[in-house]
Formats: C-alpha cells, structure tokens, sequence
C-alpha cells in the first residue's frame, strides 16, 4: 500500500515538476534586464505647462510639414506636452524615434512604430512626449536614418514667456540656397533664441544664443 | 559588508557546498560499490543491467533513472529532460506568439528585447534539447532491444556526456542571451548588461557543452550500433531506426567540429577579436560559414532518426513489411552527404557569388531525391496494407508524412537563388521549418512516447480520448500556425522581429491562433501523464515498438 501510494505520488511530481520548471523559466527570463528608452521616459507626475501640435508628414526623402521645406528643425518649449501627428505620405515603412544628442545612440526612444505608422497613404498616427529636459535632441526615422532626420530643440527658459505653443513652432528654417534670405519669426516677447548654422548634410556648425 | 566579511562568507558557504557534495559523493559510491558486487555475484557486466532487470519500475519514468548507467536509464534521462525543455521552449513561443497580437508590441513594449531572448531561448533549446535530446533518448532506449546487445557498455561515458549536455542546456537558460540561434558575430560578442545579452559568453560555453555532450554520446551509440549488436543481428538486417540513428550520428560528428571550433574561436574574440570581428582581414561572415557548415546537418539531425522510426512504427499499424529496406537504407544513407553538401543556400544572400549559388542551389534541389524516396517508401508501406488502424501513433505518423511534404517544397522552393531573393529572412522560412519540425520532429517523437507509454510508466495506459485531442490539436495548430506564416511570409513579412507592418496583421492572427491552439494540445499530453501516472498499473509494462522483430496481430497494437 506504500508503496504504491508512493508511485502515485512520484508519477504527479513529474507532472508538477514540469509546470514548475516552466514558470520558473519563464520568470527568470522574462526578469532580464532591459534597458528602457534611456532615460527619455516621461517621469510620472511631470508638471505641465502647456500643449502644442506637430504635424509631420512622413516621406522618405524626408520629413516636411505639408511639401514644406524637409525636415524642419521643431522648437519646443520646456515641459510642453507634444503631440506629434504623423501622415503617412508615401506608402513606406517609417518610424519617428527621438533621442538626446546625436541619433543612433543606444538611449532612443521609438514614438511611433512602424506598425503604428501603417503604410496606408494619408493615415495619421498620433503620439504625445514631454520634452522635460532642455538641449538639442534629434529626430529620425530609424527605416531611412540618412533623410528622414531633423533637430528638436528644447529650450529652457520660454516656457517661463506667455508663449503661444504655435508660435513657439517658428518656420525659420530657411533655404540653403537663398543667401539673402531673411529670417523672420513670430517669437514670443521674452524667449531665448538660439541661431544654428547648419551645413547642407544639416549638422550643426556653430550655435549662438541671443 | 567589507571585503573580509565577504570572502570569509563565500569560503564558508563554499566549504559546506564542498563537504555536502562530498557526502553525496560518498553515498554514491557505497551503493554504487554494493550494486557492483550484487550484479558481480549474478554474472552481470554491469550492475544498472542487472537492477533494471530484477528491479521493477526501473524502466518507467522515476528518478532512479538518473543514477543508473545503463542505456534504458540514459534514454529515460534523455526523454524526461527533453520534455521539460519541451514545455518550457513551448511556453516561450507561445508567449512570443501572444506578444505579436498587435503589430507594435504591446506585451513587451519598450522592452522588445524579451522578445529577442524568447525567440533565441525557444530556436536553441527546442533545437538541441527537444529535437536532438529526443531522439537520443529514443535511440538510448529503443537501440538495445532493437539490436540485442549484450553487453551495455560504456553507459559510465554516456552518462558524463548527458551530465555535460544537460548542463550546458541550462547554462543557455541561464545565459539570457538574444543571439538568435546562429550566434553571429557582431551580435554574439555584445556584453553589455541590457539587450543583445548580458552573458554572451555563457551561452557560447553552454553551447560548447552541449556538443561535447552530443559528440560523447554519439561516439557511443555508433559504437553501440557497430559493435555491441547481437550476433543474429547484421548490419544489413538491422531496424532502419537503427541506420537512421548511424547515419544522423556520422553526419554529426563530420559537421560538427566546424561549429565547435568557431565556438571556440568566438570566445577567443571576447578577449582578444581578432577572428570575427573585420579586423586584418577577418570577417563575420566566415563565422556564417563555419555555423552553416553545421547549421544545415543539425536541422536533418532532427529528422533522419525520426525518419527511421516511421519506418518501425507503421508496419505496427498496417501488418506489413516495410515496402523496400534496400531503397530506405540507401535514401537516408543519401541524405548524408547531400546534407553536408546544401549549407550555403542559407547564406545565398550573403555575396558567396552566382556559381556557389548556383552549385548550392542545385545540391538542396538533389535532397529532393532521398526524400522522395522516403516518402514514397511510406506511402507505398501504407499503401500496400489490407487495414491500417488510426490510432493515434498512426495519426501522428500520418501527419508528419503530410506536413513533411509540405515543409519539404517549400524548403526546396526557397533554396532556389530566385525565390530566395523574395523570401530571405521573413516568416516563409519560419513556416517551412516548423510544418517539418512540428509535424516530423515533435510529431514522431510524440509517436515514440505514446508506443513505449505502458513501458515509460510502468504498465499503464494512456487515455485515448486525451491523446486524441493532443493529436488533433497539435496536427491543426501547427498546420494553421505555418501556413500563416508561409503564405505572409511569402509576401514579406520580416521574421525575428517583435513586431511587424500592420499590413500583415491578419497573418500574424493566424499564427497566434495556431500556436495557442498547439499550447493548449501540449497541455492534454501533460494531463494525460499525469492521469496515467496516478492510476494503478493495468497491462504489462513491454511495448510493442520495442519488439521490432515480429509484426503484431491484427487488434494488438499500439501501447493503448
């Protein structure tokens, strides 16, 4: 009779052994450390100040604001919540990923995927992002990383200014054919402004604040 | 803590590890030296012989298994650790399946990562543990009888090489790494904390274990096919399992040491990257090479012995002789050289050059032949049988023939330089590989299991209306799953990624709904030895798989 009670029992822990081991498993390898966007997370409880819009359409020549000039340099206020719209404009695979410093770093953060950017000409995707550290963060699409790249600049002290979100979106990138081009921009009263020199590969040569 | 603190810790938990496996050591060896003696005294070569024939229910599914040295217990060993391995890379796909319900990942969003480590822990471990530890575990167990040996030898270095084996599975477990499979360089050799792995070098010792493990155990079992055969058995009468088995054997021990070596090499250039790296000339893609070299052979390694079990397991159901031996020796004799000969239709996007595509292309079109062969030798087997009886080994073996042809054309339509163009790296390889590792592999192994079930357990039977579902939902899960992934893959959807264009959702949803069909199928086998295992034992425990040399009569067959 004990002995074969202990069989019974034997023939289950098999059974149970099995499902153990797999949830063991599975837990440890579903623990493995992952490294999250790098710090771009939003912190929870992040104050905001404001919100804006940005439409971008999204091409593989690059990313442009309705066939305006390609991919615009956005300035963005100080812990503006940002909701990004992206249209698809040419039936390719895209993604808007966005990372501090220079693209291709290990810490990106991909807003938009390519399977939320569906190659449906015309559809639109949403994604929103507070900017909570001020400097110079890229934008790209990790599909055409060399012409769908573009700087986001994200400045300090304007979201202190009665600044209107639309405006904060000035359009003064300009040409860099038309030498004489003027720039002009609706700026807010007080805000700081910050001129960048780009080279036609549009890298940054030299920056000053005014 | 300071420093001292912590060594005096370390060296104190240290010597108690060391003093308790001492004492195992020591109890081990006790019995070990009473059981030499008892087996000394009734003429027994070996003493684990001796108790798995005076003891009973040594040959079931029991942990004593696991101190025995004979075959039998060795393949029980085998056959235990490969389920588990199988449950555990099947909870993995399964997970891996779930995760893809929406086309950005949801499940392990900004974590896509797990995603990767998942689909490298499922490829390795359903790979070397579940393919290959089955068909170990059945060559283990099933050889012996198959080829009357007499003396069991060796079974001391097959046991170290299962010890080494399984270590190196759980090191791979425990390794986390994401290197897909293959182990590409660039990839393989990140040792960062997050992402592409954070203990690389693990896996590539695990990996290196589990081919010394392979590599002892073959030499063993092809010396056991050799040498240690009864004298009524020759070679040119042996089973065709038994041929299947020499044949996967000699192919792995030709293709193997290419891949050990270039393990070996990458774990040089974790120190010192001078092999794979692009320095001085060296380039990543001579790893591909040397992986491929082996990389083709493992995937028939998977097969070639299931192939010769078919071949034992249908005269069971049909009362027939296998339609032709001659032929069915020479066609998985065929596929040993021709296996050797395919690898770099896996590389043909790679830039080996137009005539080694062609020449490759054309070598992976010659497999067709032997499988041919093979599959007509089945259905002719069946063909020429008054009745065959559908029970569910029978089903399963059925199922695989089906599947097998399947996975087989597109297997040889994707090896072709064009085609291959369009369908490299997406879901259609994916798809192939699974209708036959799903239907041959998993499917004849499950075969196996459920012939030898009164033997595995003791003298129990198993529920038929349980294997009847295990049977039907992995036959229609894994059907519905690959041919989600053929045909979206065929229109490019990219494979090992974590999420995937949205135009390819409805084929994704296939998938899914076929890999949880087969997860809930896995989980009536779980059931049903369970149930079996905790009822009282009702038949004798033989099988009539083992007893290769008698066709049964009509109404007695099957381990039902």
């Amino acid at each position: 009779m004990v002995e074969k009670e202990k069989k019974s029992i034997r023939g289950a822990a098999y059974g149970i052994i099995i499902i153990l081991l797999i949830a063991l498993s599975l837990t440890f390898v579903l623990s493995a450390p992952t490294q999250t966007a790098g710090g771009l997370t939003d912190p929870s409880n992040l104050p905001v100040k404001g919100y804006m819009n940005i439409t971008l359409w999204a091409d593989a020549a690059g990313w442009d604001t309705n066939h305006g000039p390609v991919n615009p340099t956005l300035y963005i206020p100080l812990d503006y919540m940002v909701n990004f719209t992206v249209i698809e404009e040419d039936g390719l695979p895209h993604t808007l990923t966005i990372n501090k410093g220079p693209k291709e770093d290990s810490a990106t953060l991909t807003l938009l995927t390519t399977g939320q950017i569906t190659q449906i000409i015309g559809h639109k995707s949403h994604a929103s992002y507070e900017f909570f550290e001020p400097g110079v963060y890229t934008y790209w699409c990790t599909v055409h990383p060399t012409t769908m790249v573009g700087q986001v600049i994200v400045n300090s002290t304007a979201s202190n200014s009665t600044a209107n979100s639309s405006a904060s979106l000035c359009n003064c990138v300009h040409s860099n054919n038309n030498e004489f081009n003027k720039i002009s921009s609706l700026l807010p009263l007080q805000s700081l402004v910050e001129m960048a020199k780009a080279n036609i590969n549009n890298q940054v040569m030299t920056t000053m604040v005014l | 803590m300071s420093a001292t603190i912590l060594l005096l810790e370390v060296s104190i938990i240290l010597s108690f590890v060391f003093v308790i496996l001492f004492f195992m050591y020591y109890k081990y060896l006790t019995v070990k030296t009473e059981m030499d003696n008892i087996a000394d005294e009734n003429n027994y070569y070996d003493s684990s012989s001796y108790f798995r024939e005076k003891r009973k229910g040594t040959g079931a599914l029991s942990t004593s298994a696991f101190v025995l040295t004979d075959s039998k217990s060795i393949g029980l060993r085998y056959l235990m650790t490969s389920l588990v391995f199988f449950f555990i890379a099947g909870t993995f796909g399964v997970i891996m399946r779930v995760s893809l319900i929406e086309p950005t990942p949801t499940l392990f969003a900004h974590r896509e990562v797990l995603y990767d480590i998942l689909t490298t822990e499922h490829s390795i471990l359903m790979i070397y543990m579940w393919a290959v530890g089955s068909a170990f575990g059945l060559a283990y167990y099933l050889l012996p009888t198959f080829l009357k040996v007499k003396n069991d030898r060796y079974g001391n270095i097959s046991s170290w090489a299962y010890w080494i084996y399984l270590l190196g599975g759980v090191f791979i477990l425990l390794s986390r790494t994401s290197t897909r499979w293959y182990y590409y360089p660039p990839l393989a050799l990140q040792l960062n904390p997050y992402g592409a792995g954070a203990m690389n070098w693990l896996a590539v010792i695990g990996m290196e274990m589990i081919f010394i493990g392979i590599a002892i155990a073959s030499i063993t079992v092809i010396r056991m096919i050799i040498f240690d055969r009864g004298q009524d058995v020759p070679m040119t009468k042996m089973p065709l399992f038994a041929w299947g088995v020499l044949f996967t054997l000699i192919m792995f021990l030709a293709s193997a040491p290419f891949m050990m070596a270039a393990l070996v090499m990458l774990f040089y250039d974790f120190f010192n990257p001078i092999f794979f790296t692009g320095v001085n000339g060296s380039s990543p893609i001579s790893f591909a090479e040397l992986f491929w070299v082996w990389g083709h052979p493992i995937v028939y390694i998977a097969i070639l012995p299931q192939f010769g079990l078919i071949y034992e397991i249908i005269p069971k159901f049909t009362g027939k002789k296998v339609f032709s031996y001659s032929s069915g020796v020479f066609a998985l004799g065929l596929l040993m050289p021709l296996s050797e000969l395919v690898w770099g239709h896996h590389l043909l996007n790679s830039g080996l050059g137009l005539a080694w595509g062609l020449f490759f292309t054309t070598a992976s079109f010659a497999v067709t032949v032997p499988s041919a062969i093979t599959v007509f030798n089945y259905i002719a087997t069946m063909w020429s049988a008054e009745k065959i009886r559908l029970t569910v080994p029978m089903l399963f073996v059925i199922n695989g023939i089906f599947d097998f042809i399947i996975g087989g054309i597109t297997g040889v339509m994707q090896s072709m330089l064009v085609i291959n163009e369009e369908v490299h790296g997406t879901y259609w390889v994916t798809g192939h590989f699974h209708f036959i590792f799903m239907g041959i592999t998993t499917g004849i192994a499950f075969a196996a299991i459920y012939m030898i079930w009164p033997s595995l357990t003791s003298g129990r039977k198993y529920d038929q209306r349980l294997a009847n579902w295990h049977f039907t939902l992995t036959a229609i899960g894994s059907f519905v799953m690959s041919i989600g992934w053929t045909v979206g893959g065929f229109l490019g959807m990219p494979r090992y990624v974590s999420g995937y264009f949205a135009r390819f959702q409805v084929y994704q949803d296939i998938a899914i709904a076929g890999g949880v069909i087969i997860g809930i199928g896995q989980l009536f086998f779980l059931a049903n030895l369970i149930k079996s295992l905790l009822e009282e034992p009702s038949t004798s425990p033989s099988n009539v798989l083992e007893d290769v040399y008698k066709l049964p009569s009509p109404g007695a067959v099957g381990g039902e």
